[in-house]
């Protein structure tokens, strides 16, 4: 999956999460759907702010999980 | 919609017309405008009608030009107009303008072929006059009802069919027992599932599917499945893609079922973001105000009166609410029992009866509604269910993976004491990520507590019967590779769609006053999109249907596009146990328990009591589902027992 794809379902996520007034990302539901989209699966220590909680990190970090980069 | 029945006797032996007029006769409700009946040797075809497209010609059963193909009919085909043009540019000829006549062309020209081609809903039944033979048809997703059986008659068996089972039991010869496996269904998946019913001998056609009779052979295909894709198979395209696709989908479906007819349509209204967002289409389609409809309850916990004011407003409509009691409920639930035929674990088709006779009343026979748009777009709990418990069976040790729950269930922030044993009952279910029913084993569990009710002898023989196994083996091949969301949509269309709200809560309590429900989220070309959609536009993260509230968001108030789910339900024991009606003494009274048999007396009266000491007030969930059960049951069986 290139970039630009990961990014734009990245933002969608993020926008969806927005919407509900969800100022901060949503690890849990974020690691969830990590897991259902890009087939990454988390360990508990992936599950943390540092790595989950914006939106460019989770691109890197999906790009990462995915041999991309 | 109508009512279709009918008898061939194989022997060519003449049907008798008094049962035929008998069944039809039972039939009225569905059709108050006309009867028809034709026969001849060997067959004979009835059709209550309710005059919708067509008021002048349509009179059924109708004929082709030489009279060699004859058709009952019920339901509509949307697209008849399309069809139609296409057919006489074939060469068809055609002596009416109605739908009907075009189900006749198109049947002679493609076969079963043609089912796939309508757009609409349906039951029908065609007679070709050379070959002797009858079809049986209902359409994709069983909006329209349809029963046969067959029984022994000299040189052969009478095959009879009809919209409802009690058109059947018009017949002598139709035993009228519920059957022990329907009980079972009906207590696991709060329906029977087609081709079962709760009748012993009568069978229900399912979906999709026809089934065509001659004098010495049965057979039976599908002209259509529900199927979703391949886990792997990404379907291209951003949100903003799909969402225009869906929107103009379901604007042209909305369009078909609001234009194609030549009675005046109104529409229901109930608050939510489907019936919002049908209702905002069709007032494109209109220059006067849309006729609509709610239900309101005097009961505030089920009430949702403040979001339908909103819509009303927003929209300008002509509205008119109908308010709804306990004691309502409680006094019209045997004539709904009646009507749907069926156990039921809910009340919740008691107030939709209530509300399609007031519709009747108000002029109209038309409605748009909402039905299937959580069902195809990923508008249920239980949906959002099957993705968490899907997250947590990959890692059944996680100790941060159960937390997710409480974005499930908001309400269990509030009440921590609660949260420790949800979670229990919740996650300790059956958590094996490759079971095809992770998603409805806690729902099929608790509603089969119900069985501990039942006789001892009953319990015994549903031991040997496990319902839940007998559906899974009817999942279509290359489920196991579906996305768990799909399969769970899959098992949700197939039971509680089917069975329950387009049938007991849907068309028979429509049609129990003559009242058509149009349905535009159960177009064949929305559902296509629907199921080829990428799961997380069903349901993204938690969110569900989340690519119908993109597409519609401007049509919708933001407070009904955010508001939280809230499933259509209806106060259950407190109808019964507030204030008992008559009918309720009578058929819990012990000699009436005894003689019926189904269940155990001393466990029935154990739950009444319990009832009547709250006054059905802040019963469980089990006990509420549990009552109604028992009471509709315990009705259902009378009633059969009883019908003449």
């Amino acid at each position: 999956m290139d970039k630009t794809a990961i990014d734009n379902i990245i933002s969608e996520l993020r926008e969806m999460q927005k919407s509900r007034d969800c100022p901060e990302i949503d690890l849990l539901e974020t690691a969830m759907f990590l897991e259902d989209v890009f087939g990454i699966s988390l360990d508990e220590s992936e599950i943390d702010t540092s790595l989950l909680g914006h939106r460019a990190d989770l691109s890197a970090f999906i790009s990462c999980k995915l041999g991309d980069s | 919609m109508c009512g279709i029945c009918g008898i061939f006797d194989t022997s060519g032996s003449p049907v008798r017309r008094e049962t035929l007029d008998a069944m039809t006769y039972s039939l009225r409700h569905r059709g108050p405008e006309a009867r028809g009946i034709w026969q001849e040797r060997g067959i004979g075809l009835g059709h209550a009608r309710l005059s919708i497209i067509d008021l002048a010609t349509g009179d059924q059963p109708m004929s082709n030009e030489d009279a060699s193909l004859w058709i009952s009919f019920n339901g509509e085909v949307f697209n008849y107009l399309e069809l139609r043009d296409e057919l006489i540019a074939r060469g068809h000829i055609f002596k009416t303008t109605s739908d009907t006549e075009v189900i006749l062309h198109g049947y002679e020209e493609y076969g079963t072929d043609f089912f796939r081609r309508m757009n609409g809903q349906w039951a029908l039944a065609l007679w070709n006059t050379g070959r002797r033979e009858l079809l049986l048809c209902r359409d994709r997703v069983g909006i329209a009802p349809l029963f046969f059986t067959s029984v022994s008659s000299k040189g052969g068996r009478r095959i009879l069919f009809a919209s409802e089972p009690k058109a059947l039991f018009r017949d002598p010869g139709v035993p009228r027992e519920l059957d022990p496996r329907g009980l079972a269904e009906s207590f696991t998946f709060w329906t029977t599932v087609a081709p079962r019913s709760v009748f012993k001998g009568i069978r229900e056609l399912p979906p999709g599917r026809w089934i065509r009779f001659t004098e010495g052979s049965e057979q039976e295909g599908s002209y259509w499945e529900l199927r979703f894709p391949h886990r792997s198979a990404e379907t291209a395209g951003s949100a903003a893609e799909h969402a225009r696709h869906l929107r103009e989908t379901l604007v042209e479906a909305t369009r078909l079922r609001f234009t194609r007819s030549d009675v005046p349509v109104a529409a229901y209204l109930s608050g939510g973001i489907d019936s919002s967002v049908t209702t905002a289409i069709i007032r494109n389609f209109t220059d006067a105000r849309i006729k609509t409809f709610s239900l309101r309850f005097a009961d505030a916990e089920f009430d949702e009166g403040g979001y339908q004011e909103l819509m009303v407003s927003r929209l300008g409509t002509d509205h008119e609410a109908l308010r709804v009691t306990n004691r309502d409920i409680g006094e019209v639930f045997p004539d709904v029992v009646e009507q749907a035929e069926k156990p039921l674990l809910r009340t919740a088709a008691a107030p939709m009866f209530l509300l399609s006779r007031f519709v009747r009343d108000s002029g109209y026979k038309v409605v748009v509604t909402g039905e299937g748009s959580d069902e195809m777009l990923g508008g249920y709990d239980i949906f959002r269910e099957a993705l968490v418990r899907d997250f947590i069976a990959r890692d059944p040790e996680s100790a941060l993976r159960p937390e997710i729950i409480r974005h499930l269930y908001p309400w269990l922030q509030r009440n921590p004491a609660a949260a420790p044993a949800f979670a229990r009952s919740f996650f300790s279910q059956s958590l094996d990520p490759a079971d095809p029913a992770l998603s409805h084993r806690p729902r099929w569990q608790s509603a089969s507590g119900i069985m501990r009710l039942l006789n001892p002898d009953l319990q015994n023989e549903f031991e040997e019967y496990q319902a839940a196994d007998d559906l899974l083996q009817r999942m279509p091949e290359g489920a196991d590779d579906w996305h768990p969301l799909s399969r769970a949509q899959w098992l949700e269309i197939t039971t509680l769609l089917a069975g329950y709200l387009l049938a007991s809560q849907g068309d028979r309590m429509l049609m129990a006053h003559g009242v058509e429900g149009r349905f535009p989220f159960l177009d064949p070309d929305l559902v296509d999109l629907a199921t080829a959609l990428p799961p997380r536009y069903r349901i993204m993260g938690l969110d569900e249907k989340y690519l119908l509230k993109y597409a519609f968001a401007d049509l919708v108030p933001e407070q009904i596009l955010r508001r939280p789910k809230q499933p259509y339900r209806a106060p259950d024991a407190g109808s019964f146990f507030t204030d008992e009606p008559e009918w309720l003494k009578e058929i819990i009274e012990p000699r009436q328990l005894r003689t019926s048999g189904v269940f155990n007396p001393q466990a029935v009266e154990s739950l009444m009591q319990k009832c009547r000491r709250k006054k059905g007030q802040g019963m469980s969930n089990f006990d509420n589902m549990a009552v109604t059960a028992v009471l509709s049951t315990l009705l259902l069986q009378r009633q059969t027992a009883g019908s003449s």
